[in-house]
């Protein structure tokens, strides 16, 4: 980004003009703007938050993944609660101090595997810069000089980052013909609605609005599906999971490992009897490895992958 | 990348030595600043409130830091304990401006655009702080099959945005004949 900026700012110059207006320093006034509510608009931003909460509940399970604690049990729902509580009440004070609602970050877990330092001092730090930034709005005029078409090769990899840790989760969900069916649905709707929005233009507009967010038609979608289809299988346990992928040696569509190792290379699809035996391989090395493994969502990790796909490369 | 599945180098409780800290301290900024002031530069410039924009980009600033320290503290039941980065939701971007068009619609200013978000903003925020207290009764309603879904709808959904300000932003592409 910043090398995108400078190349802009030699060859045509940035927009400072927001300079000359500017105060030094910014000081929080609570509601400097106001307040005000509207019930119909307030719907959907309701609904909103109430993804937001499944997804900070998504982030926090992946943080504690890298922090070594526990995914499951009394201890991890206290900080699931905490956590989506928590976002509930910075976004109470994102409101109060005139800005938009708050979430857990996901791409921060990221950056925890990466330095290995899962350490709360680390994010008292990161705490106490970004106040610090904030106080001084020149920071503000400086991010808005930077030209859109950099901002957006930034912004489209991080959101589709941001689709790739979502698939991330999935794929450590093991996924049977059930949940393959109801991920199906689910991102069928939000494709659909975004691509086709004319779909729902008979409804109420209420109703329209509602449904027209991708991200509120897809997780309406899976809710409804995962409450209502038959054949719920019990949260993750290492030995349920284990079996499943057992079961399935032969029919490896079902599992995530399959779908790991062979989309990165399609074109393996077209030596077909070799990649049968590939896939037989790749199973019973994902068996073993998930047998040591401690929870289902380690299944995905590398280990049990990687050797997966050197062993299925080596033969 | 070697480093990703061994052991960690601090645990959650570990208090490494300044440098240490401040150095993933950075990391971790350079990871999520963008993020954190992105909804509020697409808002305010979608919705015609640049004026606003540097303020508001301190404030979005300012209150990711308190709420980072607030759930990494854990102060009585409120926080994970756990070092989570908190900062503006990408999710509530296209429901954030298609509120504020509505008000620019009836003729409201760029004050009662604001007023209305951060009314929205708040209330809204007590429907999470009422969820959170159920949910430990909603394990079967977040599965990592609901939240990767979700997770994934949200990411696609915003390729959108992406892509907009890849090609110029919005004035950009509702007026294709002015190239410079």
């Amino acid at each position: 980004m910043a090398i995108g900026a400078t190349y802009v700012g030699i060859t045509k110059g940035l927009d400072f003009s927001g300079l000359a207006s500017l105060s030094v320093v910014a000081i929080p006034t609570p509601f400097a703007f106001g307040i005000a509510f509207d019930i119909t608009l307030f719907l959907p931003i309701a609904l909103i938050y109430l993804f937001s909460a499944i997804e900070t509940a998504g982030d926090l399970t992946a943080n504690s993944l890298f922090c070594k604690q526990p995914v499951s049990g009394p201890i991890y729902l206290a900080r699931v609660k905490g956590g989506i509580l928590g976002d509930g009440v910075n976004s109470l004070l994102a409101g109060m101090f005139n800005t938009f609602p708050n979430t857990t970050f996901g791409q921060n877990n990221g950056v925890i595997q990466l330095t290995g330092i899962a350490s709360r001092k680390v994010g008292f730090f990161v705490a106490a810069l970004f106040v610090v930034i904030g106080f001084f709005p020149i920071v503000g005029v400086v991010l808005q000089a930077i030209p859109k078409p950099v901002l957006g090769g930034a912004t489209l990899v991080m959101f589709a980052m941001v689709a790739v840790g979502g698939l991330k989760l999935l794929a450590s969900y093991a996924l049977d013909r059930r949940s393959s069916l109801v991920t199906a649905c689910a991102l069928g709707m939000a494709i659909g609605v975004m691509m086709v929005p004319e779909a729902l233009s008979e409804l109420p507009s209420w109703l329209e609005n509602i449904l027209l967010s991708p991200v509120t038609s897809a997780g309406l979608t899976a809710v409804i599906l995962d409450l209502t289809l038959p054949g719920k299988k019990p949260l993750a346990s290492p030995h349920a999971s284990a079996q499943k992928i057992e079961s399935s040696t032969g029919v490896a569509q079902d599992t995530p490992a399959y779908e790991l190792i062979h989309n990165p290379k399609p074109e393996g699809n077209r030596r077909a009897p070799k990649a049968l035996n590939e896939k037989a391989v790749v199973n019973h090395e994902v068996v073993k490895h998930s047998a040591h493994s401690t929870h289902i969502l380690s299944i995905d990790g590398q280990p049990g992958v990687t050797s997966a796909l050197f062993s299925a490369k080596a033969r | 990348m070697s480093s990703n599945h061994s052991e960690l180098l601090y645990d959650l409780h570990d208090s490494p030595a300044f440098l240490p800290s401040l150095t993933a301290a950075f990391q971790h900024l350079l990871a999520s600043f963008v993020g954190v002031i992105t909804p509020t530069l697409i808002v305010t410039s979608t919705l015609g409130l640049t004026e606003y924009t540097p303020y508001l980009i301190s404030m979005a600033l300012f209150v990711s830091g308190l709420g980072t320290a607030i759930q990494t503290k854990r102060i009585g039941p409120v926080g994970s304990g756990l070092v989570a980065i908190q900062g503006t939701s990408f999710a509530f971007i296209s429901a954030l401006i298609l509120a504020g068009n509505q008000v620019k619609a009836d003729g409201g200013t760029s004050e009662d655009v604001l007023s209305l978000l951060f009314g929205l903003t708040m209330a809204g925020a007590m429907v999470e702080v009422v969820f959170s207290l159920f949910v430990h009764k909603l394990k079967r309603i977040i599965t990592p099959l609901t939240t990767g879904i979700v997770i994934t709808a949200i990411g696609l959904s915003l390729i959108n945005v992406g892509m907009t300000d890849l090609a110029g932003g919005f004035h950009a592409l509702t007026s294709p004949a002015q190239k410079t």
